[in-house]
């Protein structure tokens, strides 16, 4: 195992060990739960709704809080109690952060460059290439506090990779993107997760469909399950239902069935329902989506005794 | 009505609910533990013509009245100047301004919540003042009515004129921030020094003479010094307010108060009524959180929305793979960072600030080094105060924490840099002073600007790291840099041309910058361990 001072920048990181990480912040709120994890290459997104602790784990991962139980291994040291063993090699994007407002989004980009040890000249070099790659490059002169939600966001995803980071952890990464940028985000994710350790959170379940190897499914703090989109899909077969009803009889549908999206048609509306059986002799078995994959998956864990 | 006190409530609840609010009741009690000396204590909190009250319901009560009046204005202010910038941050003023609330109901709401923290404070402040007239026992009478009258008569009118004028900073562009707070420490102290001149009567051979003055305290002092002609006729010395240190111990003298003159309180009363006027100016500068109007949303519009550049936005350019940076270990580059920072300090200025910076400069220049030690140095570092209060708590004010907190070393590599930073800003603020006093033959006085820039920039990061934002650093170093220019022992952090290093006060400023940024350090690293 290697101690903190053989610490060296080593250009790759090939597993992080999550050892029952917990965290709590009061006596007696938990937000997460005795979550063991290991990561290597690749896209992991953390599929959960709001509150279920995946900023915390983030949080944690990223050294920005400490965990209440566990520790979390960097090539067997743990950054838990050596944070830079995971600093030097991090590129991390916080659901929430500000910029200098004065700064311009280039001298913002120079400003954490240097924070991060980046050296000048190659720093230089990769600020202007991110700012191309993120569409920047037109407002890279302004100041930052004229910038809009998806603008900033986008300086945002370019400081988490100003270090060619071996981890890039990012929380809720395309919030306030349009359509193409998200896409252009996920090509960037894909491009990255080859040679890196990509950890990615958000609610946006065709993020995931698009980028990610493997999903963690994390609920109240606890980690429900972890596989590949295609076993979690597999999973949810012959669980997921369409189903014509008629508009009026929605109410009652939805109260005794779990709704997984509906569709407005001319005569009716088509409910996807997640059940065991089929809900009606005239509801059609359909492939599962992940977002039916989660849904099903959730089901189970609500059902499994505690 | 009911939605301007939900909103009241709601505000005053949010500020209640915070440590900052916890802080500042320890603060009150540990204050008022100090408001009524003993005898030999070697300082006098209030007294007249060598006269104090004896410990009794009326004189506890005045006491802290006074001290309520005269002081807790100007901290007060830096309490509660964050109203509505509180609704701007979070975005419930957006929500608000959506609702049919008036801007008058909301500013009013605002108003009662800017008084609920006074109240807090002095509700407090009349708990511990009963526990003080118990403990010192000169006169275990207690008197609610009495005690309660004076306590609460005298401050609330003078507060009740801080809690509108805060609101209108708030709504005043320009006054909104740091350098508001500046214009509102001048104006207290321009208002209290003459204000206490007005109330004496030196003509008529008395300390006080009864007047409506402002801070209602010249009926109850010249009643007391009424009384205090009867024990000790022909007294001799002058009103003294505040920690008058190793003053003689001052006569206590029976007084009974004056919460049964009706004049005064009907004075109080009307100065009371005088000053809500103030919350109409309020209201005609309140931009009702809109973010298209004022300068500063100007500069923030995005650009796509604004005629010539909305066509601005280009095609995405071509997909393109990074390249992979050099393998080199991210180690810690001072020079590189030292720069990054200074950027943060110094640019990006608007024009006028350079200008000023050159004003201070040419003054430095054509004056001899000693009238540049004496004006230039605390004149620039005065104009310095809002760079300084920013850079203390950067990452705080702009939410950048996590960024910077996920570096390699964020504190042994971040802090020292920054602290350097601000030193250097502080010595490029006043640049023609320093090599002037070296070829003056003043090395002693250039060694002494050194460490007061070294301990300027440290309170400005121990600041910051404690109060997590920069009133706390505008507060401090506003009282420091007036003490100063007052002359006042011990102030003079800045330096002092007469004195050589060992004989002035830089030793001393030396030792507390090491504290201020030992603090900084302590604070900061805690916050990471969180």
């Amino acid at each position: 195992m290697l101690r903190a001072g053989d610490i060296r920048y080593r250009g790759h990181i090939v597993r992080i060990e999550i050892e029952s990480v917990g965290k709590r912040y009061r006596a007696d709120a938990w937000a997460l739960r005795e979550v063991t994890l290991t990561l290597g290459t690749g896209v992991i997104g953390l599929l959960g709704p709001n509150g279920a602790g995946k900023s915390s784990l983030m949080n944690i991962l990223a050294t920005i809080t400490r965990p209440t139980t566990g520790r979390v291994l960097v090539d067997g040291v743990d950054s838990t109690r050596t944070p830079d063993v995971m600093r030097r090699v991090l590129g991390y994007l916080p659901q929430d952060f500000g910029v200098y407002p004065s700064l311009s989004a280039r001298e913002f980009l120079r400003y954490l460059a240097a924070v991060k040890g980046v050296p000048a000249k190659p720093a230089e070099r990769r600020i202007e290439e991110l700012l191309d790659l993120l569409n920047l490059t037109h407002a890279a002169d302004r100041p930052l506090g004229g910038y809009s939600g998806g603008m900033r966001q986008r300086v945002g995803i370019a400081q988490a990779l100003l270090n060619d980071p071996a981890v890039l952890i990012v929380d809720e990464p395309t919030v306030g993107l349009d359509p193409e940028e998200r896409l252009r985000f996920r090509h960037l994710i894909t491009d990255l997760s080859g040679d890196r350790v990509v950890i990615l959170s958000t609610h946006i379940v065709s993020d995931l469909e698009a980028t990610a190897s493997r999903i963690a499914l994390i609920e109240q703090g606890r980690l429900l399950r972890v596989d590949t989109p295609e076993a979690l899909m597999q999973g949810a077969e012959g669980r997921v239902w369409d189903w014509l009803v008629p508009v009026d009889a929605l109410p009652e549908v939805r109260q005794r069935h779990r709704i997984a999206s509906t569709l407005r048609r001319s005569d009716g509306i088509q409910v996807r329902v997640i059940a065991e059986r089929a809900p009606s002799p005239d509801a059609v078995a359909r492939s599962a989506s992940l977002e039916d994959a989660y849904l099903v998956a959730k089901g189970l864990a609500a059902a499994a005794p505690a | 009505m009911n939605a301007i006190l939900a909103a009241a409530r709601a505000d005053l609840l949010e500020r209640v609910r915070s440590f900052r609010f916890l802080a500042v009741l320890m603060a009150t009690v540990a204050m008022g533990m100090l408001m009524l000396p003993t005898q030999d204590a070697g300082y006098v909190v209030l007294q007249v013509g060598q006269g104090r009250g004896i410990y009794n319901s009326a004189w506890v009560g005045l006491v802290f009245g006074v001290v309520g009046a005269v002081v807790l204005p100007l901290f007060g202010f830096f309490i509660i100047k964050d109203a509505l910038a509180r609704d701007r941050m979070t975005r419930v003023g957006l929500m608000l301004a959506a609702t049919p609330i008036s801007r008058f109901g909301y500013l009013g709401a605002k108003l009662l919540s800017n008084m609920g923290v006074f109240c807090a404070i002095l509700a407090v402040s009349s708990v511990v003042a009963v526990g003080m007239q118990f403990w010192r026992a000169e006169d275990t009478a207690l008197h609610p009515l009495d005690l309660l009258v004076h306590l609460w008569v005298v401050p609330l009118p003078v507060l009740l004129a801080t809690s509108a004028l805060a609101l209108v900073f708030e709504c005043t562009p320009g006054l909104r921030g740091a350098f508001g707070n500046v214009v509102f420490f001048f104006l207290w102290a321009g208002v209290f020094g003459p204000g206490m001149d007005g109330m004496t009567g030196k003509d008529e051979g008395r300390v006080v003479v009864r007047g409506s003055d402002f801070y209602g305290i010249s009926a109850p002092l010249a009643d007391f010094e009424d009384h205090l002609d009867v024990f000790r006729p022909g007294h001799e010395g002058g009103l003294s307010i505040g920690a008058n240190i190793g003053a003689k111990p001052p006569t206590p003298v029976p007084w009974p108060g004056i919460a049964d003159d009706a004049r005064w309180l009907m004075e109080r009363l009307a100065w009371s009524v005088a000053f809500v006027p103030l919350l109409l100016l309020a209201g005609v500068f309140f931009d009702r959180f809109d973010p298209a109007r004022g300068r500063r949303a100007a500069a923030q519009r995005p650009a796509a929305a604004t005629g010539a550049e909305a066509t601005a936005t280009p095609e995405a350019s071509p997909w393109r793979t990074l390249t992979p940076l050099p393998r080199t270990d991210p180690g810690w580059r001072p020079l590189t960072q030292l720069v990054a920072e200074l950027t943060l300090l110094l640019w990006r200025k608007p024009l006028w600030w350079y200008g000023i910076v050159a004003g201070f400069w040419i003054a430095a220049l054509v004056n001899a080094p000693e009238a540049g030690l004496q004006w230039v140095v605390p004149l620039a570092w005065l104009f310095g105060i809002t760079t300084f209060s920013e850079h203390g708590a950067r990452a705080d004010l702009h939410g950048t924490h996590s960024l910077l907190a996920s570096a390699p070393s964020p504190l042994a590599r971040q802090l020292p840099v920054q602290w350097l930073a601000g030193v250097v800003f502080a010595l490029a603020l006043i640049a023609p002073v320093l090599p002037k006093l070296l070829l003056g033959g003043m090395p002693g006085a250039l060694t002494q600007v050194l460490v007061g820039a070294g301990f300027l920039s440290a309170l400005a990061l121990a600041s910051g790291a404690l109060s997590r934002g920069s009133r706390l650093f505008e507060l401090t170093f506003l009282m420091l840099w007036y003490a100063a220019m007052q002359n006042a022992p011990g102030a003079r952090f800045m330096g002092t041309a007469t004195l050589s290093f060992a004989d002035s006060y830089a030793p001393t400023y030396l030792g507390l910058g090491v504290l201020m940024l030992g603090t900084a350090w302590l604070l900061r690293a805690l916050e990471l361990r969180r």
